[in-house]
């Protein structure tokens, strides 16, 4: 446990080692709250709701998927796919160290250092647009939240996994990547809440992985929607099934690696 | 710069663009897909959601639904042709940081020439060539007339953005010469890029101030759909010239000073 502690810590150390960059990533997720609240509070400021909501309740919703966002998205399992073409994955493969446990301290760190910075960032966007803030008490559903949450955390770090082995295959993990994430962008409700999408649009999103990231636990916490054990259980069962995918690729692509480049 | 050294340029960046589109063909064929169907997959999410927000409400800062779909397609060419050369800034800190940058510097051609157009990628002219028809059929739809002046000066406002965007690209590299990290300071340019895509008063006088003036951001859509609504006097242009003209100088004198600092990290 020790030796994953320090890891733990040695991350935390790697992104204050680069502190512009380290700014700059910060400056970026404020605005990524306030071009949406922008493009809202033009069209709802005066009121009115579209799709049944009001500006205050796409407020929560946006300020609940910053939060959010930067709790189950911030992640450094996005570096293996460099890390498998540069030959750098040997270092950590010749380590007494399991290979995925060493990935998921990492992004633990990541997410720790996302949280901090974000108590520091969230007030200031509160006392400066005051968006309304839903508490919610309900233990219960506290609870399914904080599960959800916690399965989030687990499914995206399994999407990482699986998209950069491919690069055990692929010298060009980018463009995959890049489509991975413009699809990502649309589709886990993180533009827009998913429930203004027409019908049948939602019904193909409930067959993808990608709601369960944000969209459904935000949800789940606002104590809306669908049934919130029945979300969690499909939460659950796309985390058993892209554990186990990501997994067999890895196991197969770890055949053959090269290490090419050490 | 000397015309025998301009065609120098244009030789030596011709045969690094033939050597990437080579590159491509040969070893990311169906990388280049994704790509494009990424590109194609941001584009239509961009209009879904100008189509959820502006559809309903009717109205985005006075303007209509066809016309804040115009405005998007506007943006979305004028952000393509400005970003076509300057591919090479999202590669900046390895060659920083492994030492490729010296080769540049040893160069007789400018390094700046190197580190801003060295990656052009073919594929996104490619990709642009359905983004001028796009933009033909959001204007007939928004039932303004195309007219030759109007587009004669529309060609002069994406000129001058990409002037002023080529300028932001040198702070960006010069930066990354600084303090060796580049990558979240570009893409918080794109973030700030992104503002560009809907009409700039919807930020407050403050924030429309900033990207109309400070950043190119105005000049990439909201303007050039003002010129087209007739909304905008065109000698104002004279001064987004001299705007682009200072910004430049200013970006070039602060390159030139982040150079001093250089101090070869890795070969």
């Amino acid at each position: 446990m020790q030796k994953y502690f320090s890891i733990f810590q040695i991350t935390l150390q790697e992104i204050f080692t680069y502190r512009l960059n380290m700014i700059m990533w910060r400056v970026r997720q404020v605005f990524v709250f306030l071009i949406p609240f922008f493009i809202w509070k033009s069209v709802l400021g005066t009121g009115g709701e579209i799709y049944g909501y009001s500006f205050a309740a796409v407020m929560t919703y946006l300020f609940g998927t910053t939060i959010l966002r930067s709790l189950v998205m911030g992640s450094r399992t996005v570096d293996l796919g460099w890390m498998i073409n540069s030959g750098y994955l040997t270092i950590p493969l010749m380590r007494p160290l399991n290979t995925f446990g060493l990935f998921f301290v990492r992004d633990l760190a990541d997410k720790l250092f996302n949280l901090g910075f974000m108590f520091l960032e969230l007030p200031l966007i509160y006392f400066i647009f005051h968006p309304p803030i839903f508490l919610q008490f309900n233990p219960l559903q506290l609870f399914l939240a904080f599960s959800s949450v916690l399965f989030a955390i687990l499914i995206y770090f399994f999407i990482n996994v699986i998209f950069g082995s491919l690069a055990f295959w692929s010298r060009d993990v980018w463009a995959p990547r890049f489509l991975l994430m413009v699809i990502m962008e649309f589709a886990t409700g993180a533009m827009f809440p998913l429930d203004m999408l027409p019908q049948v649009w939602q019904r193909v999103l409930a067959f993808t992985p990608f709601p369960y990231l944000l969209f459904i636990p935000l949800k789940i916490y606002l104590g809306s929607g669908a049934s919130a054990p029945l979300q969690l259980l499909g939460s659950f069962v796309w985390l058993v099934i892209l554990g186990s995918l990501a997994k067999i690729i890895w196991n197969k692509g770890i055949k053959s690696y090269e290490a090419e480049g050490r | 710069m000397k015309i025998q050294h301009l065609k120098a340029y244009v030789r030596v960046w011709l045969k690094l663009t033939i050597q990437q589109f080579q590159s491509q063909v040969a070893n990311a064929r169906g990388a280049a897909a994704l790509f494009i169907f990424g590109k194609l997959f941001r584009l239509a999410s961009a209009l879904f959601l100008v189509y959820v927000v502006v559809g309903k409400a009717k109205l985005i800062a006075g303007y209509s639904l066809n016309q804040a779909i115009f405005l998007l397609m506007l943006f979305n060419l004028t952000q393509t042709i400005s970003q076509l050369f300057l591919r090479g800034v999202y590669l900046f800190r390895q060659k920083v940081v492994d030492g490729t940058f010296d080769f540049y510097l040893l160069n007789p051609l400018s390094e700046l020439f190197y580190s801003l157009f060295s990656s052009t990628d073919p594929l996104d002219i490619i990709v642009s060539m359905p983004y001028f028809f796009l933009v033909g059929w959001a204007w007939v739809n928004t039932g303004y007339a195309i007219t030759l002046p109007v587009v004669l000066l529309l060609l002069v406002i994406i000129i001058l953005s990409t002037l002023m965007v080529t300028a932001w690209h040198i702070v960006i590299i010069a930066v990354g010469v600084r303090y060796l990290e580049v990558d979240n300071t570009v893409m918080l340019y794109r973030d700030l890029e992104r503002m560009g895509s809907f009409p700039v008063s919807i930020y407050g006088k403050f924030g429309e101030n900033l990207l109309t003036y400070f950043f190119p951001f105005a000049l990439m859509a909201t303007i050039p759909a003002q010129l087209v609504f007739g909304l905008f006097n065109p000698w104002f242009l004279l001064l987004f010239a001299l705007f682009a003209f200072i910004q430049l100088r200013l970006s070039l004198w602060f390159w030139h000073r982040s150079l001093l600092s250089y101090s070869s990290a890795s070969s």
